[in-house]
């Protein structure tokens, strides 16, 4: 069994004891993985986060980070840790450098740390400009590199591409995707731009209002939900379902079918014409955002 | 867990740099002494401080100081404390650092301590700008001699309390400041705090319950008087920086009120324990106290100047007799006695200077006296188990029903009502009177203040009743309840001159009568010590009113027999002794003074006129304007002169003075040579001192009141 960096089990958590954000929360971050954190804005994403990292307090041992609760594994094993919460944090009367100063004295790290992080997220030029001056895709950078200072094994992020510009989100992404495979890094990360994550992740999960809908593999959600979905337009879509397999009336001119590859859609196309269909269209379904509407719709 | 702050403290301390709030504390702290100085240039050239000054950074120190403490610290930790909160409240700061290796226990005590180190600094930009600027004042405009010594334990004592009182505000304020997100919801609450504070100041009451107070309490008197160390308002401040450093620590780290005091019962158990301890802890600290008085009554002390005398003496206030002759050596004097020791106002004096002419002493109570002895006046300082007691007797009790008759004229129902209103208040007002070093009052002062107060309200009522009539009943149960506090006079009450008078006015009724009524009322009582204590009161105050000394000697004479102890009649006599060096009728002595043109005069040469004399010292010099004005208003009138004396200056000096000030051209200006040796003679106790010379040359009246008060010009009415 692979080791879990980052170890939840039913975990729940409010401010009063009546109204809980998160319940029965539980998860597991391999070590190593990409682990995709999807939910909508409010769906308690954030809070489990901070709960993560003890910035709210937990009090039934729930959570474990390297193997260890985190009651007492921080504030120490943070120095494996690299976190870009939310937004980023930093101080805008300073400059980007002595904002990475501040933590380098916490972490005790030299100053080659600081300046290998700035080359390496391409902060090095404006390194003595106040970060009130910079761009919030210059922010979002140094944040990053804040998260890196401490060559983290693990990084947890939030959102970590909100603000930057098309090319920049290429970028960091890339960038991350590197740092996963060159150091074995693992990384937790939660958006709730699912084409960013879609791309990226090797594991996820599903936050809804306070509950986990979904978690595992890639392959794992693609087994449950079913992979590769087409939608076909025609005439008369209900007089066609019951020639072909796997397949779910949308409306009266569209059906719903699960593809496993590209000669199941050949076939499915050939049926439907030999039996008089007019199939005016077949496109794919996006399938991350689909499934994300049906794991995260209320009842 | 020590490296770990140190670590958090680093980097608090990085993480402040560009916010200015070094720069600020120094502008802070720049403020009074640059005030000064600009004062100096463009203000009026005053004269550096007095000879009796005991140093000059003191005296800067101990002047700046209070506005300092009570303003400007308390203000820059308003403004650090929030500012240092922003950083971290405006962009993710606060999980930014908590999602490093370090506790959060760590970061909200390294900010503490940044915020601490910040005031220390302010602190001592203070007192080097404070220093430097009374040394550039002194360069450049200083007009007399200064006193450069600046003692390093007083300077130590007064920049620790200033410490040590400014940390609980700052935990107070930083709790604030990370609880209240926005910048603007701290900032209220430190001005408001600030605003306590001024009320506090013109209402002279002090809040301890305010975490802003502690700074205004210990700069309410000056330290060199302070009994310890530290005091009160350290304790307080102590107590406040543990309360707000764990209350505050506890809420940061919970995230919310809920989860760090209310959230389960585990949570609110732990939370009633910790309000029982503070609660206690807090009800301990404020409590007021009475200073244990020691084993035996004890005087002690130093006295520093020059022409130190040999010996002190205690006084007994009843028959003004030697308790005790107390030698000094090297300047100390130490007294002590396990005797029993009649409560009541003693005089410490020597033979040329009163130490305490009202010192209030009693069995096994103490006094540490530190005297800097000036040719023209004492500076001093003094530590006492009856702080409180000197305290309460300089306050205005009940001083409201003064304008009561005016206030409900012909409304006696709402003046009786009114004044029993007041009477309680009073009443209250002065049993929970404290000092600023939280001492109260005890019981036998208090009984005393009580009764005395009692006279002053029973006085008023009968005088409002004898004006408006009507409302008897009310009258009766006012006067019942006030005779009723009357009804024990203590011993101290039976030597107050204000009891005695009310005693004796009751005997007699209103009218043409009265005075021989009370000699008949007087006469008339028992023999015994409430007798002696009215008739000698009575014998004394007529004796002011008789014109020559065979008339009191026979007013002493024709009495003798009827006190039951003798000692009164000797008291009288000494009484009558001293009258006659300054009597009124008698020639005044025949002194010679000079004027600045070193022509030589005597009062003789003034024959022809009334002759007011002012005689000062370089000390005591703050009222001659008011001198000045009054030679100017009677100008006009031939038969008064107005007549300046110094007393203390040699010639040079003198003259140099009124050169300085551009003064002697609207005003007789004049040099009495052995000034000093006068002063003496005639038993002038303070300086200034006014004296009325008749137009034949007797004495007027040899204790005139001050030129700035009302009395001096009636005075003046009658004669001219």
């Amino acid at each position: 069994m692979a080791e879990n960096i980052i170890q939840i089990e039913n975990l729940s958590f409010g401010f009063s004891p009546k109204k809980q954000i998160l319940k029965n929360i539980s998860l597991a971050v391999p070590k190593g993985s990409i682990y995709g954190f999807i939910g909508a804005n409010g769906a308690g994403k954030s809070t489990t986060m901070r709960v993560i990292l003890g910035v709210y307090p937990e009090v039934n041992h729930t959570v474990k980070v390297f193997g260890e609760p985190i009651e007492t594994a921080y504030p120490e094993t943070f120095r494996k840790m690299g976190t870009l919460i939310d937004y980023p944090a930093f101080y805008d009367h300073l400059s980007g450098i002595d904002n990475l100063r501040t933590l380098a004295i916490l972490r005790e790290l030299p100053r080659e740390n600081i300046d290998e992080a700035l080359k390496l997220v391409g902060m090095w030029d404006a390194r003595f400009i106040k970060m009130k001056k910079y761009s919030l895709g210059m922010k979002q950078r140094l944040a990053i590199a804040m998260a890196l200072l401490g060559k983290p094994q693990l990084l947890i992020l939030d959102e970590p591409v909100n603000g930057l510009d098309p090319n920049g989100m290429v970028e960091i992404r890339q960038l991350l995707v590197e740092l996963n495979q060159k150091t074995g890094t693992t990384l937790f990360i939660s958006s709730h731009l699912l084409q960013e994550l879609e791309k990226m992740v090797t594991h996820l999960a599903i936050i809804a209002d306070g509950e986990v809908k979904f978690q595992g593999s890639k392959e794992e959600l693609s087994d449950r939900y079913g992979f590769d979905k087409v939608e076909i337009k025609l005439k008369n879509a209900p007089d066609f379902l019951k020639y072909i397999d796997h397949a779910r009336l949308i409306d009266e001119n569209t059906l719903e079918v699960d593809t496993g590859d590209i000669e199941i859609i050949a076939r499915t196309n050939r049926t439907l014409i030999e039996n008089g269909a007019e199939v005016y269209r077949i496109s794919t379904v996006e399938s991350f955002e689909k499934w994300f509407m049906e794991i995260t719709k209320k009842n | 867990m020590l490296k770990n702050l140190q670590l958090a403290t680093r980097t608090e301390w990085i993480k402040i740099k560009g916010l200015g709030l070094i720069y600020a504390g120094a502008g802070l702290a720049l403020v009074m002494p640059l005030l000064k100085f600009t004062g100096k240039i463009f203000g009026p050239r005053i004269p550096g401080p007095p000879e009796t000054s005991i140093s000059l950074f003191e005296d800067a120190l101990t002047s700046d100081t209070g506005p300092f403490a009570k303003f400007f610290i308390i203000l820059f930790i308003v403004v650090a404390t929030n500012r240092i909160c922003q950083i971290d409240h405006k962009n993710g700061g606060w999980l930014l650092m908590e999602t490093q290796p370090v506790k959060k226990l760590s970061i909200y005590l390294a900010k503490y301590l940044n915020i601490v180190f910040l005031s220390f600094l302010t602190i001592a930009f203070f007192f080097l700008f404070t220093i430097l600027f009374t040394a550039l004042n002194q360069w450049l405009f200083g007009q007399t001699e200064a006193k450069w010594a600046l003692s390093f334990s007083w300077l130590l004592q007064d920049f620790l309390k200033l410490f040590v009182s400014s940390l609980g505000i700052s935990g107070f304020m930083l709790f604030v400041s990370v609880v209240f997100q926005g910048y603007i919801w701290p900032f209220i609450i430190g001005i408001l705090g600030l605003v306590l504070n001024l009320v506090s100041y013109i209402r002279k009451e002090f809040y301890p319950y305010s975490p802003m107070h502690t700074e205004q309490l210990a700069f309410s008197q000056d330290i060199r008087s302070l009994n310890t160390f530290f005091g009160f308002s350290e304790a307080l401040s102590i107590f406040w920086t543990i309360s707000f450093l764990l209350i505050g620590y506890l809420w940061y780290s919970r995230k919310s009120f809920k989860r760090a005091f209310i959230f389960d019962t585990k949570v609110r158990i732990r939370t009633l324990l910790m309000l029982l301890v503070l609660g206690s802890a807090y009800y301990f600290i404020q409590k007021p106290k009475q200073v244990a008085p020691l084993a035996a009554t004890s005087l002690s002390g130093k006295l520093e100047g020059p022409d130190l005398p040999k010996e002190l003496y205690l006084i007994e206030p009843e028959f003004n007799q030697k308790v005790a002759t107390i030698p000094l050596v090297n300047g100390e004097f130490t007294w002590s006695s396990s005797e029993e020791l009649p409560l009541g106002f003693y005089k410490l004096i020597s033979d040329d200077r009163s130490i305490n002419t009202g010192l209030f002493l009693g069995k096994c109570d103490f006094y540490n006296f530190e005297v800097f002895r000036g040719p023209s006046g004492d500076i001093s300082f003094l530590k006492t188990n009856r702080k409180a007691e000197i305290g309460l007797q300089g306050m205005p009790f009940g001083f409201e029903i003064s304008y009561f008759p005016q206030l409900f004229q012909d409304k006696p129902g709402e003046y009786y009502k009114e004044m029993n209103k007041a009477w309680e208040r009073s009443l209250e007002k002065m049993k929970s009177f404290r000092t600023a070093e939280n001492y109260t009052v005890a019981d036998d002062f208090l009984l005393f203040k009580q009764q005395d107060m009692a006279v002053n309200f029973l006085k008023a009522a009968q005088g409002f009743y004898r004006n408006n009539s009507g409302e008897e009943k009310a009258y009766k149960a006012l006067v019942t309840r006030l005779e009723k506090e009357l009804e024990k006079p203590s011993e101290l009450t039976l030597a107050n001159p204000n009891y005695l008078a009310f005693k004796l006015s009751s005997f007699s009724q209103e009218g043409a009568r009265a005075d021989s009524a009370t000699w008949a009322g007087v006469s008339a009582l028992e023999k015994g010590r409430i007798k002696d204590k009215l008739l000698s009161y009575q014998i004394a105050t007529s004796m002011e009113k008789l014109p020559d000394f065979q008339a009191r000697q026979q007013l002493i004479n024709r009495y003798s027999d009827a006190f039951s102890d003798p000692r009164y009649t000797e008291k009288l006599e000494q009484v009558l002794s001293e009258q006659q060096v300054t009597l009124k009728g008698l020639p005044f002595p025949d002194i010679t003074i000079m004027d600045v043109d070193n022509d030589s005069k005597t009062i003789k040469d003034f024959k022809g006129k009334y002759v007011v004399i002012e005689l000062w010292s370089k000390g005591a010099d703050g009222s001659r304007q008011a001198f000045r004005d009054a030679a100017a208003r009677y100008y006009w009138y031939r038969n008064v002169a107005f007549a300046s004396v110094n007393v203390d200056f040699d010639e040079e000096g003198w003259k140099s003075y009124l050169k300085d000030r551009k003064e002697g051209q609207n005003l007789q200006e004049y040099w009495l040579p052995a000034g000093a040796a006068f002063v003496k003679e005639a038993r002038i106790r303070k300086l200034p001192h006014y004296i009325v010379v008749d137009d034949k040359g007797l004495i007027h009246d040899f204790n005139a009141s001050a030129p700035d008060r009302p009395e001096f010009h009636t005075l003046l009415g009658s004669i001219l």
